[in-house]
């Protein structure tokens, strides 16, 4: 119950992003907000929750795209395996270190489009282009991360307390 | 020889004309006692009548400002009511001019092109990644769209239906690096294939170095292929190399279409589509 939940979060992400592209010259196209949802799913959350969020926000984000099939898919859960490996051996449950590994999530899928632009598509890829697509992608992820790390953080707390038979909203004294 | 009574009425007249022609005499010599006590008249009076002129004109403004301003409260509120419903007017006539302002040429559009059969649609979303650039419709399989069906606005052609579902469908734009349109230059005819590029620009590859063209040529469609009808405007020519070896020139081409700022497309639905688009 809980996965379909998590599914409902992620569709919402993917069509906020690409509903609200409408208005948004491609020039400032914003990053992927399914970057910090991956890697928050890797840092705080089991396999048997995050996998199935991932494979379906993946399919849905490869569906919506004219590149070639997969390349958000391979993205998404390299990311979540690679920062799942990542915290066996390194410390990176805070909130801020987050925003350190959003960013280095955020290259991760970029470099991950090109090299499937490189070797599979029809793209024509230009170092240029790239690191400038790279700089307003970084630009919207320092506005949009703190509100995203905030709705994930309360979104998980409900859905916890939901799981766990409590009230879903914490009584202050 | 005179009543009593006429003696009375003669003595009383003379009395009060003497008295007169007395004090007329009097104050004509002693006006300062008239200045005198309208002097100290005023003295005592002035602030009194200062003090009841102050309170009787706050007064007024008390009735004024307040007491008779409950009505025009009320009145103040419908008005405001009326400023919003009025705004509120406003704003939508002006969304109706420019609605009607973009929506014009698209009935140009039909009306120069008898043959087509068009039909519109809204774009709702456009795509995930900044490498590639497709778009989707609010028309879909219950409209009669089927994949490979032509994309156009009045300025140009956007691009083509690439996958459909119930009532939404995904158009690839010419600029993509995955679409490709046979065209040709206007002015001379020379052919070749418009590419996408990904940055909101075209590429015109496979035109010969021997062909003639120039900067600000128009490219259109060919029409050969069966995929887009004849004559749509693609683009203008914006930079040209030809080498002094090699085949072909380097061409690029800035699309007449400003693909951002797309909110109504046309689609083309009784186009024969050659050969069925690969899916």
């Amino acid at each position: 119950m809980q996965i379909f939940f998590h599914i409902c979060l992620g569709i919402l992400i993917i069509a906020l992003q690409t509903g609200a592209s409408v208005c948004i010259p491609a020039i400032a196209r914003p990053c992927d907000l399914m970057i910090p949802f991956a890697i928050y799913l890797a840092l705080y959350r089991a396999p048997d929750e995050g996998l199935p969020v991932l494979v379906v926000s993946g399919v849905f984000m490869d569906s919506l795209s004219s590149g070639p099939f997969g390349v958000f898919l391979i993205s998404y859960l390299s990311l979540f395996f690679v920062f799942k490996k990542i915290t066996r051996w390194v410390h990176i449950h805070y909130a801020v270190l987050f925003f350190i590994v959003s960013f280095l999530g955020l290259l991760f899928e970029n470099a991950i489009c090109w090299i499937s632009a490189l070797f599979s598509g029809p793209l024509v890829f230009r170092p240029g282009k790239g690191l400038a697509i790279l700089a307003v992608q970084a630009v919207w992820l320092i506005f949009t991360l703190p509100f995203l790390f905030m709705l994930f953080e309360k979104y998980f707390r409900i859905n916890d307390r939901f799981v766990s038979g409590k009230s879903l909203f914490t009584i202050r004294d | 020889m005179f009543s009593k009574k006429r003696l009375l009425v003669a003595g009383a007249i003379f009395l009060i004309v003497l008295n007169t022609i007395v004090f007329s005499f009097y104050y004509l010599h002693r006006p300062s006692f008239k200045s005198a006590a309208v002097y100290t008249l005023f003295f005592f009076l002035g602030p009194v009548e200062s003090v009841f002129s102050y309170i009787s004109s706050n007064t007024v403004d008390l009735f004024e400002h307040y007491v008779f301003l409950t009505g025009v409260a009320a009145e103040n509120k419908t008005l405001r009511n009326k400023l919003a419903a009025a705004h509120a007017r406003l704003g939508e006539c002006r969304e109706k001019i420019k609605l009607y302002q973009r929506v014009r040429p698209f009935a140009d559009l039909v009306a120069k092109s008898p043959d087509l059969k068009f039909l519109p649609a809204s774009i709702v979303a456009k795509d995930p990644s900044p490498w590639y650039t497709a778009a989707m419709i609010n028309r879909g399989d219950k409209d009669g769209i089927k994949a490979g069906f032509p994309v156009l606005v009045p300025d140009g052609l956007v691009g083509r239906v690439t996958a459909v579902s119930y009532e939404y469908a995904k158009v690839i734009l010419i600029t993509d690096p995955n679409s490709s349109v046979d065209a040709l230059v206007d002015r001379t005819r020379a052919r070749g294939i418009v590419t996408g590029e990904g940055g909101g620009m075209c590429r015109f590859d496979y035109v010969l170095r021997k062909s003639d063209v120039r900067m600000g040529d128009m490219v259109i469609t060919s029409g050969f292929g069966g995929i887009f009808p004849k004559g749509i405007p693609i683009g203008r020519v914006t930079s040209l190399i030809r080498r002094n070896s090699g085949l072909f020139q380097q061409i690029n081409v800035t699309p007449c279409v400003d693909l951002d700022k797309l909110e109504e497309v046309m689609v083309v639905v009784n186009f024969e589509v050659a050969g069925k688009f690969p899916e």
